[in-house]
């Protein structure tokens, strides 16, 4: 895409002015208050237009940016070819687009090195991240898109120098976990919203979230508070849960055993899987409840 | 008059400015854009206008790419041997353009090594694009790793291939493997110090190593270090010592050395960790006079 910016932009907004100034040119002489205003509309109206195309552009140049992975182009090694020059490096650049699938790739750039991290949760394939090194002594890190809670800075002083493999490693499982809470936390947000009393809180990190729901869409049943805690910032399940009860008075048995039921649940599965059965069941009691 | 021309002339100024911004966002937002070895501005200012490229200029672009292939095999501990993807049909639906969007089936197959153990994948790759988004989900995921040596892999890769996450099957099998040849690398090395003390039953890729006092017959403490993947695909290690005494002896134990030794070993490997632990318990074993 980044090619086909060969004539860039504003090379096409002169391009436009100098049209709209040639195809005005010819009324010479009749350059009244009048004219001009006309002008300037029509150059207004065909910005607009450009503004606007770019800006689609833009968006789904930033929605594709996060997936490397779409931009795998097919690939199929010819069966009978002769292992020809031109064969050689068709694969060889296939190759190295493959690495995007192992969730690590990476160039070598002038200065040094730029390495591609690729998150993914359950197999969906999430936003990627880059690292851009200097070759030098002390390895330096030039630029990189990890957002500032992660801690790379430390990752990197602990085994930058030391042990560069097992920091690109240690990196993507950090990016992995934030991104996989990041998603069951989106998608408990957008895809099950009419459970939830109250927005969902979250930190940056994804590592502390706060929610309140209830198993009765009526909102009479009592409601869960529930707590989720991710001490270890490469995970995506948490390491603490607790469900409380937020109002005064006592909750009734049923209520309790479910709370019980709710905390093994979240413990062992992705957040938005646990409303996704909770969706089943009261589906299925509505079912129950609607026979004649 | 003058003021609408001078508000239009506004207008005009802000689009600018609009149109100029998001130019230059579409030119940073694709860093990933900037990994394609095709797209190296040098090498595009160096072809030939005819379009017909020389035999020098391939041999150097293919070293190029040949070298960027050894740079991240070296990084990730992976080597591809075989790749291939392919469009597929999409099952159910003739066309691929529905009512969301476009959506683009794709099938591939990835063969290579992870630290020496070889693997072969196949997945299913399914993009869908929208107005306002794209986005991408592996809808099919089927791993073979041989020969299994370890069979703690053969549940991680069950559980993998269910849950569809390729990234995190690199990534286990890498720490994994690591794990395993450190473990390798350090039966080794003690092996071969005290070879009289050290049994290795299993061979240094098993996961016991025994400790023989050279003076005291029958005593002996089974140090096992077992590397298993958990239910979420991360790494743990874990080391336990057994201990094997004769009858007699134990008798003797009033202060519950033996039955406490697991428990104190544990502490042990969390202050020295585990050479220096290993080391203190050879040691330990070679003072009895």
């Amino acid at each position: 895409m980044a090619s086909s910016q060969k004539h860039g932009v504003l090379y096409q907004l002169e391009r436009l002015e100098a049209h709209d100034q040639r195809s005005a040119r010819p009324q010479d002489g009749h350059q009244g208050p009048q004219d001009s205003e006309t002008d300037l509309e029509a150059k207004i109206l065909k910005l607009r237009k450009l503004r606007d195309e770019l800006r689609t552009k833009v968006k789904l140049h930033e929605a594709g940016a996060r997936i490397p992975i779409a931009n795998l182009e097919p690939y199929e090694p010819l069966k009978n070819s002769e292992e020809n020059l031109k064969m050689k490096l068709e694969k060889a650049k296939a190759f190295f687009q493959a690495f995007h699938l192992t969730g690590l790739s990476g160039k070598l750039t002038t200065k040094g090195v730029c390495i591609c991290f690729n998150t993914a949760f359950e197999g969906n394939i999430l936003d990627s991240y880059y690292v851009d090194l200097i070759i030098k002594k002390p390895l330096q890190i030039h630029r990189h898109s990890v957002p500032v809670f992660i801690p790379l800075e430390q990752i990197a002083a602990k085994y930058l120098e030391t042990n560069f493999q097992h920091f690109v490693y240690s990196l993507s499982e950090h990016l992995n976990g934030y991104s996989g809470r990041k998603y069951q936390a989106d998608q408990l947000q957008c895809g099950f919203s009419a459970f939830l009393a109250r927005p969902l809180q979250r930190n940056s990190l994804c590592t502390l979230l706060s929610f309140t729901y209830t198993m009765d869409p009526s909102g009479e049943s009592f409601p869960f508070c529930a707590r989720l805690v991710y001490q270890d910032l490469t995970t995506t399940l948490p390491t603490d849960v607790t469900i409380t009860y937020q109002g005064t008075g006592a909750t009734p048995a049923s209520w309790e055993n479910q709370r019980a039921v709710h905390e093994t649940l979240f413990y062992k599965n992705a957040l938005h899987k646990v409303f996704e059965s909770f969706l089943r069941v009261r589906e299925n009691f509505d079912c129950v409840s609607s026979v004649p | 008059m003058e003021k609408e021309r001078e508000e239009q002339q506004q207008q005009l100024r802000a689009l600018r400015a609009e149109i100029a911004a998001l130019q230059r966002r579409l030119e940073q937002t694709h860093p990933a854009a900037a990994l394609d070895p095709e797209r190296d501005p040098e090498l595009e200012r160096r072809r030939p206008a005819g379009g017909r490229e020389s035999a020098g200029d391939l041999e150097g672009q293919l070293g190029r790419a040949e070298s960027g292939l050894s740079f991240l095999s070296r990084l990730t501990g992976i080597s591809i041997a075989d790749y291939s993807m392919a469009r597929a049909q999409l099952p159910g639906s003739g066309g691929s353009a529905g009512e969301n969007g476009l959506r683009v089936l794709r099938k591939g197959r990835l063969a290579g090594q992870c630290h020496a153990v070889p693997f072969q994948l196949e997945f299913q790759l399914l993009e869908m694009q929208s107005e306002e988004s794209s986005s991408a989900a592996i809808t099919d995921l089927s791993i073979v790793l041989e020969p299994m040596e370890y069979s703690a892999l053969s549940r991680f890769v069950a559980r993998t291939e269910e849950k569809r996450d390729l990234f995190l099957f690199f990534r286990s099998l890498h720490f994994f493997l690591e794990w395993c040849e450190y473990r390798q690398r350090t039966f080794q090395y003690f092996k071969e110090k005290y070879p009289a003390m050290v049994q290795l039953p299993g061979g240094t890729a098993a996961d016991s190593m025994g400790l023989q006092s050279p003076h005291v017959p029958g005593f002996e403490l089974v140090l096992v270090w077992t590397v298993h993947i958990d239910a979420e695909g991360k790494v743990v290690p874990e080391l336990d010592l057994l201990t094997k005494i004769p009858e007699q002896a134990l008798t003797l134990d009033q202060k519950e050395v033996v039955v406490r030794a697991p428990h104190c070993f544990r502490t042990l490997l969390q202050l020295l960790g585990i050479e220096a632990a290993i080391d203190s318990l050879i040691q330990l074993l070679r003072t009895e006079e």
